[in-house]
């Protein structure tokens, strides 16, 4: 497997394309701080969506029983799921027992968290991701690069190049309008056959057994009430205790995500449509573990609003496919090490952070991102995990750093060592820091030496 | 069924023990949403307008007697669902079919959100959920008296009253995934009119 570095590097052999990416998701950065600004008591709101969300985790058994009673009153059908798997075949079961063939999905993160395209392509189901991003994507093979806008590593001219191919969209077209339009029309066509229909899920109401889907483009919509069938997916941690409180995380999340003051269609599921069915599949796969952890169970706020990565020069600079989770950014860096009960993985993310806590700074539902990757270095330290020289390093700073006379010896030293030793040495690929980067000049005093000197006048 | 309801023992199971060993109950209620609530200066009315012009939608505003020719005017052929005599001919229609009939579909709305133009319908204001949806043009009609000032007041007005189904709807659909630029009718309608009815 490749590390962060070696995948970001490949993202930024094309240097226009990285300052477009960086750039692009700046502006979307500020626009969220003037939809933030814009709204008097934003940080009384964040603190509301910390503390219900917090609340949440404390009384998860109970929110879930009373969600699913009043679901069940409601007429829908509500299943669990302990794990990935178990996710995918009551999917599977779903559609078999309904003999459906045409199925279509709107955005969740939750069913690429699972694999479950491929889980269903495996098992002879063709299914469509109708939002525009996950389609285009869907069309190149890979994994979404961001949360909310699945395609943001990709330059209009591939799409155009793309949709040439696959919808037989005019050689060389790459206006946005025309584009779009060729996918509306490709689009329709599968929701007005669709058999099936799943969404993710932004909000679960635990007081009267809703679901609530925020979108743009309406496809969540479109394939829900064409199809007989609708399937909604949700993580454990995505119920709230009532309808009042959506204002809240309403009010928030498409502010923070894109500057928008509300996403243009915030629909609400309760009862299945005349003749239909309605199913609601809840997941754990690895969040309870998470729940029991007092050090990382924070990341369970989410509410997956993408300002964390918009607002992270190093995800800005490296691209969304670099950390090689399904979640990319800081958020994805708290998750992907505890990913999978009883290991840990994705080693090298921590390191992916330069902890400027921006991204803790912007979050909605307050989550210390920065303290987490933190915590999470310090863990896989602890571990044996960090690099055999960064460790050997750390070990002799620490040693050195506590004598102060060591200290000051070992600094003339080093600025001695640094004029005469040969240039191969320094930048020898055990110091990786060096492959890219150059030493400043090396100075003459310390700074010790210098204030000795000069720091009295 | 079996293996299913396996999993929710053993979830349920899991929480409660990562309740217990978390400590996470230590302190914690369920926050009111003291202080929350929307302080724009500005009348409910013109941040309505407002937003509602941000997020791509057309306004007219009219006295209710204007109405009608208003909309047999701009919108010759349009299905008129305040008309509850035509909802018979919509129900149980198949998609297919709702997309060659519907092609501009007016709907009375009964909350209108200053903060963010959303405005609320549901079951109760179209025979068929995909109306809304599936039509190119859409145009909602709001009572100038039925204008709230944030998402606090219109959740309380809806809880209660919550059908089976209902949305909040801002502006044509949209869709900015090709280089963030920012294209009107993604999925659902082209363009969307608001009418504000006053008196
Ligand atoms: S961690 Fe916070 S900022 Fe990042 S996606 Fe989740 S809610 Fe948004």
């Amino acid at each position: 497997m490749t590390s962060h570095s070696e995948r970001a590097a490949a993202f930024l052999k094309d240097p226009d394309r990285v300052s477009w990416h960086d750039e692009t998701l700046w502006i979307v950065r500020k626009k969220r701080d003037r939809a933030a600004a814009s709204v008097k008591e934003w940080e009384n709101l964040r603190e509301k969506a910390s503390k219900l969300k917090e609340y949440v985790l404390s009384d998860l058994a109970g929110l879930l029983t009373e969600f699913e009673r009043n679901a069940t009153l409601n007429g829908a059908v509500v299943h669990w799921a302990a794990d990935a798997d178990e996710f995918n075949r009551v999917v599977l079961e779903i559609i078999k027992s309904k003999n459906a063939r045409n199925i279509v999905k709107s955005k969740s993160m939750l069913t690429e968290e699972c694999g479950l395209n491929h889980f269903l392509q495996d098992h002879g189901v063709d299914i469509v991701d109708t939002d525009l991003g996950e389609r285009i994507i869907q069309f190149r093979n890979e994994p979404p690069s961001h949360i909310v806008l699945p395609a943001i590593h990709l330059k209009k001219e591939d799409i155009g190049e793309l949709f040439h191919l696959k919808l037989g969209t005019d050689r060389g077209a790459t206006d946005p309008q025309y584009l779009t339009r060729a996918a509306r029309v490709h689009l329709r066509e599968k929701f007005l056959n669709a058999h099936v229909a799943l969404t993710g899920v932004n909000f679960a109401i635990a007081e009267n057994g809703t679901v609530v889907v925020c979108t743009n483009e309406g496809n969540a919509d479109m394939g829900v009430h064409s199809a007989p069938v609708q399937i909604h997916c949700m993580g454990i941690e995505k119920i709230i205790p009532k309808m009042e409180h959506l204002a809240v995380f309403t009010r928030l999340l498409a502010r923070n995500a894109t500057g928008q003051p509300v996403t243009t269609y915030t629909s609400h599921y309760r009862t299945p449509k005349e003749n239909g069915e309605l199913h609601i599949i809840i997941v754990d796969n690895g969040r309870t573990e998470r729940l029991a952890s007092i050090d990382y169970r924070d990341a369970l706020k989410c509410i997956r609003c993408g300002a964390c990565m918009n607002t992270c020069p190093v995800y800005r600079r490296s691209g969304g496919h670099s950390y090689g989770f399904t979640i990319p950014g800081p958020i994805g860096t708290i998750l992907a090490p505890h990913s999978v009960p009883g290991k840990i993985l994705y080693k090298d993310l921590p390191a992916a952070s330069s902890l400027c806590m921006s991204c803790s700074n912007v979050c909605p539902v307050k989550i210390g991102i920065h303290e987490q990757i933190y915590k999470l270095r310090q863990e896989l330290i602890r571990k044996g995990y960090g690099s055999f020289v960064k460790r050997a390093i750390l070990k002799i700073s620490g040693f050195v750093f506590a004598k102060p006379v060591l200290y000051d010896i070992s600094g003339k030293m080093v600025r001695i060592a640094l004029k005469i030793v040969p240039r191969f040495l320094i930048y020898s690929r055990v110091n990786t820091w060096g492959l890219e980067r150059e030493l400043p000049a090396v100075p003459t005093q310390s700074f010790k030496e210098w204030y000795r000197q000069n720091g009295s006048n | 069924m079996e293996a299913i309801n396996r999993s929710r023992q053993i979830i349920f199971e899991k929480i409660r023990r990562a309740t217990l060993t978390g400590g996470i109950n230590d302190g914690l209620s369920q926050q009111p949403l003291v202080g929350t609530k929307s302080e724009a200066n500005e009348t409910s009315y013109n941040r309505f307008t407002e937003s509602l012009k941000m997020a791509g939608a057309e306004i007219a505003v009219l006295n209710i007697c204007d109405i009608d020719t208003y909309i047999s005017e701009k919108f010759p052929g349009a299905i008129d669902l305040r008309n509850k005599n035509i909802w018979e001919d919509y129900k149980g229609l198949q998609p297919s079919e709702l997309a060659n009939r519907a092609e501009c579909v007016v709907i009375s709305g009964k909350i209108g959100v200053a903060e963010n133009g959303a405005i609320w319908v549901d079951d109760t204001c179209f025979p068929e959920r995909l109306l809304p949806f599936i039509a190119g043009k859409l145009i909602l009609l709001i009572g100038e008296d039925k204008i709230v000032s944030d998402m606090h007041e219109a959740y309380a007005a809806i809880s209660g009253t919550l059908s089976g189904y209902g949305v909040f709807i801002s502006g044509p659909s949209k869709t900015a995934d090709i280089e963030q630029s920012l294209v009107y009718g993604a999925h659902g309608a082209i363009s969307l009119d608001v009418v504000i009815m006053k008196g």
